[in-house]
C-alpha cells in the first residue's frame, strides 16, 4: 500500500477504492440444485397421486419439513397450480407449465451463483426472492481499482520508465542469494504518515514523582514514610495546634468509624504535649481527642515521626506520600494528593537556608525565580510561602515552609537543634510539568488520558 | 482563614491618610492579609488566623498606622474602675468565669458598629470555637446601673437582641435563632445570666443580649464582657476586643478594667493587659533567621510591627509587646516581624550543606523496579485513589476496611483493603473503548488485622479480554517472579470473586505474597461488564521482605 501512495503521489497512478456486493447461493440453495427445489418435488408427488389428497396425509407422504412444505404450497398456490379446499389439495393440470416456467427460472438464477460473482444494484433486484429463501449469501467487499495516469502512460510512451529490480523489504533470501547486488532499495517517501502505536508505559504522574524523588535524593534528603491513619495527636498537637483550632473540624478532617482501632500511646509525648497545651495554648486539654484516629491532612506528622525516632542530629528527611482532606473534586481540588515534606535539622540551620533550599530546589525542577511572602502556619515561626512564576496563572503559591516552633520540637523531645521545615503540594508541580489543567488528570485510570499525557521533557533537562 | 469585610473610606478614616488600592494590597502582606475581593468601596480581606487583632478595620488601620510611620507605637493605659467589683459566686458551675471591661469616648456609626460586631463573630468562630469556650457582649453602659452580676437563675425574662417582645429564658431557647443554635451549651434551668443592680438583664450568655442595653450610634461608653469556661483565652479575647474598640474613640478613648471578687481570675487578666518586656539581641535574630542585622535596622523593624522599644544598645534591643498581640508567645514570633519588617526578599539565602547522602526508601525502588518489569510484559499503568466507594469495596472483598465518618461523597467513603477493586474500576472505566486490555498499578493498602492497621504496598494487574484465562494471569506472576530470582509456589484457594477451582494463591518461603484468580461471571456482570477479566495482586511490601532470604 505503501508502494502505491507513493506512486500516486507521484501523480502515476490513481487509486480509487470501490465498494462491491458479492453474491453467492447458500448451503440450502447448492441442495435445492441437487434435489429440485420443494416446490417442484410437491408437484411432482401431487402428479404421481393424480387425485384429491389430504394436506395431513401429504405431510406423511412428501419428504420435505414443515416449513419447506407449507412454503411450497404456497408458492403452488399462488401460481394457480393447485387449490386448497377443506384441507384437501386439488391439482389444476392446465396450469402445470406455469411453475416449470418458474422452477427453471430460479435454478438459471442460483445455477449462475454457484460460485460467487459480484452483482450490480439492479441483479440485486431479482435476487430478492433468493434471499428471502434463504439461498443467497451477500458479502460487501472493498478492493481499490487503480488506472495508469496520462502522465504514467506518457512516460512509459517516451521509454522512460524502465523495469529494475526494487527491494522494498530485505527478506533473508535476497541477502543470502545475492540479489541484492543487482537490486535498487527502494527510496521512502518521508511525507508519508506512517501508522501510529502507543507504547506501554509507566503512568506520567507516577514518572514525575519518581523524578521528584530522584532531585530531593541527591540534594541529600532521606526518606520516610508514616501512616495514613493517624491519631489527632501527631497530626495536630504535636504541631501546636490546639483542640479547637478551626482546622480541627468535620469540614476539614475525614474522621473514621472504625472505632476499636488500637492507636500506639508514645508517652513521652502525651505528657509534654498536655503541659504545652495547657500553659500556653491555655485550654484543658483532652486526651481522649488526642488519641482519634483519623487520615491524616498532612504529611507533616512523617517529620515530627522521623524527629522523634532520628533524635538530636546534622539530618535531613523527606517524605512524598498522600494526604488527605475533605473536598468534592474538581479541576482544581481533590480529596486525596500527595505532598513532599521535608525537614533540615541542625545546630545552626536558619531561615536563610530555608528559603535557600527553596530556590535551589525550584532551580533543579527548572521552575524560574522564586519570591517569599510572610505566611502562618500553627507550627512554624517564621513561616513562609515561596511564589513561582507559572506559564499562564502568573505567581502561584508553591513552597509553604518556615522553622519549626521550640513548643513543636519540645513536644518531640528534640533540644538544642532547629529545623527548617517544608510541605509541598506537589500536585502543583506536576500540573506545570505534565502541562494538564485539570487535578483530577494526574490520578487516572482512564486510558484515553494517559496515551495523551506527555512524558515531561524537563525530566530529562 | 477569616475573611472580614471593610469599607475603603472607613479604613482611611482610621489611618488618617488616602490609601490607593495597590498600596493597600501591597501593605497587607506584611500582616499576611490577601485582598480577596473589591468592589467599589467594599473590600473584603482574608486575614491570618493568629493575628486575631486584625479582624477588623480597627487593628488593620492601626497595623497600617505603624507600618507607614504615621504613628508611632506607645502603651495604653488601662485603668480600673473603681465603682464595683465583678461577683461570679453564683456564676453556673460549667460556665463558672467572666470579665468585664469599659471603653469610654467612642463615637460610633453605622460602619463601625458593623465593624466590632465583626470583630465579636470572627472571634467567637476562630478562637472560642463557636462560643462553646468563650462568649463576648457588648452593651451601651450608659443605660446600666452598676455593680453588674453574673449569676444562674432557674428562669427569667427580658426583651432578646432584635425582638420587640419579653421571652422566657425557656422560650429564647426554642423560638430565637440564637437560642436554638446555642442552647446546647447551656443546662435547663441552670442558666446563665448577667444583670445589673436594678434587675435588668445584660444578655443570657453565650446565647443572646437584651434589646433594651444594645449598642447604637448614639452610645459613647461600651461595656464589654466575656463568660466562659477558659480563664487565660477569656483574657486574651476581651483584651483583643477592649483595644480594638478603643480605636474608635480616634485618640481620645479610655479603657477600665472591672476587677472581678476571685483574685486568681483578676490576677489573669491584669496580666494579659499588661505590655510584656522581651530583649531581643541581634545574635538572637541571627540564630534563626541566619542574616546579622544592623540593630538600627531592627529597631525600625519593630517599630514598623507596632512594637514599643524601651532601650537599645549596640546589640540588643528592649521591646513592649502590645497585649492585643496575642500571637506574640516566645521570642521567635517576635524575631518573624523582625524578618518581615527587612523583608523577607532581601535576605541573601544560602544552602545548608548536606551532611550524609540523600536515599529513596528501598520500597520504592523495588516497586520501581517491578513496574518496569510489568511494562515489559505489555501493561499500561494507571493511577486510582485509595479512597474508594465502601459498598463497591464491600461487594468485593470480605475483609474489615477503614470507613470514613464524615465523606463528601459515597464513591470515596472508605481506604481500599486490597488493590483489586482499584483494577477492576479501571477496567471499568476504559470497557466501552477498549475490547482487550492489560492494566496495573502499584500502591498501599490499608487493612485491619487484630485491631491493628497494617499498610501494605502492593501490585495488581488485569487482563480483560475475550478467551483469557487463568493461566494468562498466572504467566505474569511467573514471568515476574522468576526475573526478580525468586522461587515460588502456586496453591489452590478460593477468594469470593473468583471461580472456585481457578483461584492460586502465590507462596514464597511458605508465606502467602499474591493471589491469581479469573473473575467470577456473576461478579463480572454486577460490574456491568460481559468479557473475562483474570487478576492478580502480588503484596510487595512481603515479597520484598523476604528477598535476602536464602
Amino acid at each position: 500500500m505503501r508502494d502505491l501512495e507513493e506512486l500516486s503521489s507521484k501523480g502515476l497512478l490513481s487509486i480509487e477504492r470501490v465498494r462491491v456486493t458479492q453474491a453467492k447461493i447458500t448451503k440450502l440453495g447448492t441442495n435445492y440444485l441437487d434435489k429440485g427445489l420443494p416446490e417442484e418435488r410437491l408437484l411432482n408427488n401431487l402428479l404421481r397421486l393424480n387425485k384429491l389428497v389430504d394436506i395431513k396425509e401429504l405431510k406423511k407422504v412428501v419428504n420435505l419439513n414443515p416449513n419447506e412444505l407449507s412454503a411450497a404450497i404456497g408458492i403452488l398456490r399462488r401460481l394457480g397450480v393447485i387449490s386448497v379446499e377443506n384441507g384437501k389439495v386439488r391439482l389444476v393440470i392446465n396450469k402445470i407449465d406455469l411453475l416449470r416456467e418458474h422452477s427453471s427460472r430460479i435454478k438459471k438464477l442460483m445455477e449462475r451463483l454457484k460460485e460467487p460473482r459480484i452483482v450490480s444494484e439492479s441483479e440485486l433486484k431479482d435476487l430478492r426472492e433468493l434471499r428471502r429463501r434463504g439461498l443467497l449469501e451477500l458479502k460487501e467487499v472493498r478492493y481499490i481499482r487503480l488506472r495508469p495516469t496520462q502522465k504514467l502512460l506518457d512516460l512509459i510512451r517516451r521509454g522512460l520508465i524502465k523495469e529494475a529490480k526494487v527491494i522494498t523489504a530485505l527478506t533473508e533470501e535476497i541477502i543470502t542469494s545475492g540479489l541484492w547486488r543487482d537490486a535498487i532499495f527502494k527510496k521512502f517517501d518521508l511525507s508519508i504518515e506512517v501508522p501510529t502505536v502507543h507504547p506501554k508505559k509507566k503512568h506520567p504522574y507516577i514518572q514525575f514523582l519518581n523524578y521528584v524523588r530522584y532531585v530531593i535524593s541527591n540534594m541529600g534528603f532521606t526518606e520516610f514514610k508514616g501512616p495514613y491513619i493517624e491519631s489527632e495527636l501527631w497530626n495536630f498537637e504535636v504541631l501546636f495546634v490546639p483542640q479547637h483550632h478551626p482546622s480541627r473540624r468535620s469540614t476539614d478532617v475525614y474522621f473514621i468509624r472504625n472505632e476499636d482501632l488500637n492507636m500506639e500511646l508514645p508517652e513521652d509525648i502525651i505528657a509534654r504535649v498536655k503541659c504545652i497545651h495547657e500553659k500556653i495554648l491555655n485550654y484543658s486539654w483532652d486526651m481522649r481527642k488526642a488519641l482519634r484516629p483519623i487520615l491524616r491532612t498532612h504529611t507533616t506528622p512523617v517529620s515530627m515521626r522521623a524527629i522523634h525516632e532520628l533524635g538530636s542530629g546534622e539530618y535531613r528527611v523527606f517524605s512524598l506520600d498522600r494526604v488527605f482532606r475533605p473536598d468534592t473534586p474538581d479541576p482544581t481540588h481533590l480529596m486525596e494528593f500527595h505532598q513532599l515534606e521535608g525537614i533540615i535539622v541542625g545546630k545552626k540551620v536558619t531561615f536563610k537556608h530555608l528559603l535557600g533550599f527553596f530556590k535551589e530546589f525550584a532551580k533543579k525542577l527548572g521552575l524560574g525565580d522564586v519570591i517569599f511572602k510572610p505566611a502562618y502556619f500553627p507550627f512554624t515561626e517564621p513561616s513562609v510561602e515561596g511564589y513561582i512564576r507559572h506559564p499562564r496563572l502568573g505567581w502561584i503559591e508553591v513552597f509553604p515552609g518556615g522553622m519549626f516552633r521550640p513548643e513543636v520540637l519540645e513536644s518531640v523531645g528534640l533540644k538544642g537543634y532547629k529545623v527548617a521545615a517544608w510541605g509541598i503540594g506537589i500536585d502543583r508541580i506536576a500540573m506545570i510539568f505534565l502541562g494538564i489543567d485539570d487535578i483530577r488528570d494526574l490520578y487516572t485510570n482512564d486510558l484515553d488520558v494517559i496515551k495523551r499525557m506527555k512524558i515531561p521533557s524537563k525530566v530529562f533537562r | 482563614m477569616p475573611v472580614i469585610n471593610v469599607k475603603l473610606w472607613d479604613l482611611e478614616r482610621l489611618v488618617h491618610e488616602n490609601l490607593l488600592l495597590s498600596e493597600l494590597e501591597e501593605l497587607l502582606t506584611n500582616f499576611k492579609a490577601e485582598v480577596t475581593s473589591i468592589e467599589g468601596d467594599d473590600i473584603s480581606i482574608e486575614v491570618s488566623h493568629d493575628r486575631a487583632d486584625l479582624f477588623s478595620a480597627e487593628g488593620l488601620a492601626r497595623a497600617i498606622r505603624f507600618w507607614k510611620l504615621i504613628e508611632r507605637p506607645k502603651e495604653i493605659y488601662v485603668s480600673i474602675y473603681k465603682d464595683f467589683k465583678l461577683d461570679i459566686t453564683n456564676a453556673p458551675r460549667y460556665r463558672p468565669y467572666a470579665f468585664l471591661m469599659v471603653v469610654r469616648n467612642v463615637s460610633l456609626d453605622d460602619e463601625s458598629i458593623k465593624q466590632i460586631f465583626q470583630l465579636q463573630e470572627k472571634l467567637h468562630m476562630t478562637y472560642c470555637d463557636d462560643r462553646r469556650l468563650v462568649s463576648i457582649g457588648l452593651y451601651d453602659l450608659d443605660k446600666l446601673k452598676p455593680p453588674i452580676r453574673y449569676i444562674t437563675v432557674p428562669n427569667a425574662s427580658f426583651r432578646p437582641l432584635d425582638h420587640a417582645e419579653v421571652m422566657k429564658l425557656d422560650e429564647i431557647l426554642r423560638r430565637v435563632d440564637k437560642g436554638i443554635k446555642y442552647g446546647h451549651l447551656v443546662r435547663k434551668g441552670e442558666y446563665p445570666l448577667l444583670v445589673d443592680s436594678a434587675g435588668n438583664v445584660l444578655s443570657f450568655p453565650p446565647i443572646i443580649n437584651c434589646e433594651d442595653n444594645r449598642v447604637s450610634e448614639s452610645t459613647r461608653n461600651i461595656l464589654i464582657d466575656v463568660t466562659g469556661t477558659e480563664p487565660k483565652l477569656m483574657a486574651k479575647i476581651i483584651t483583643l476586643m477592649s483595644f480594638n474598640v478603643a480605636e474608635r474613640g480616634y485618640g481620645k478613648a479610655e479603657i477600665e478594667v472591672i476587677l472581678t471578687c476571685d483574685e486568681a481570675l483578676t490576677k489573669t487578666l491584669i496580666d494579659t493587659l499588661k505590655y510584656r518586656e522581651y530583649s531581643v539581641s541581634i545574635n538572637d535574630i541571627e540564630d534563626i533567621i541566619g542574616v546579622r542585622l544592623d540593630i538600627n535596622e531592627v529597631s525600625e523593624s519593630l517599630i514598623k510591627n507596632g512594637y514599643i522599644i524601651k532601650e537599645i544598645s549596640n546589640s540588643e534591643i528592649k521591646v513592649r509587646v502590645p497585649p492585643y498581640r496575642v500571637d506574640v508567645i516566645e521570642i521567635v514570633d517576635i524575631i518573624e516581624d523582625v524578618a518581615i519588617g527587612y523583608g523577607y526578599n532581601r535576605i541573601e539565602t544560602c544552602t545548608y550543606p548536606p551532611t550524609h547522602y540523600g536515599e529513596v526508601l528501598g520500597l520504592e525502588r523495588f516497586s520501581d523496579v517491578v513496574r518496569e518489569l510489568i511494562v515489559g510484559l505489555g501493561f499500561d499503568e494507571v493511577v486510582n485513589f485509595m479512597l474508594i466507594d465502601r459498598d463497591f469495596l464491600a461487594m468485593l472483598m470480605d475483609e474489615k476496611f477503614i470507613e470514613l465518618a464524615n465523606p463528601k461523597l459515597k464513591s470515596y467513603s472508605a481506604i481500599r483493603n486490597s488493590l483489586i477493586p482499584s483494577i477492576l474500576l479501571s477496567i471499568k472505566r476504559n470497557a466501552d473503548r477498549y475490547a482487550y486490555m492489560k492494566l496495573f498499578e502499584i500502591g498501599d493498602y490499608v487493612k485491619i488485622h487484630g485491631g491493628s492497621m497494617k499498610i501494605e504496598r502492593s501490585l495488581a494487574y488485569g487482563i480483560y479480554g475475550d478467551k483469557v484465562t487463568l493461566t494468562d494471569g498466572l504467566i505474569i506472576m511467573k514471568s515476574l517472579l522468576n526475573t526478580l530470582g525468586m522461587k515460588y509456589e502456586l496453591r489452590e484457594t478460593k477468594m469470593r470473586i473468583f471461580i472456585e477451582g481457578r483461584t492460586a494463591e502465590v507462596l514464597v518461603n511458605n508465606d502467602v505474597v499474591g493471589i491469581v484468580g479469573e473473575l467470577h461471571p456473576g461478579v463480572i456482570t454486577k460490574l456491568g461488564l460481559s468479557k473475562p477479566i483474570v487478576i492478580g495482586e502480588l503484596v510487595l511490601s512481603r515479597l520484598y521482605s523476604k528477598l535476602w532470604l536464602p
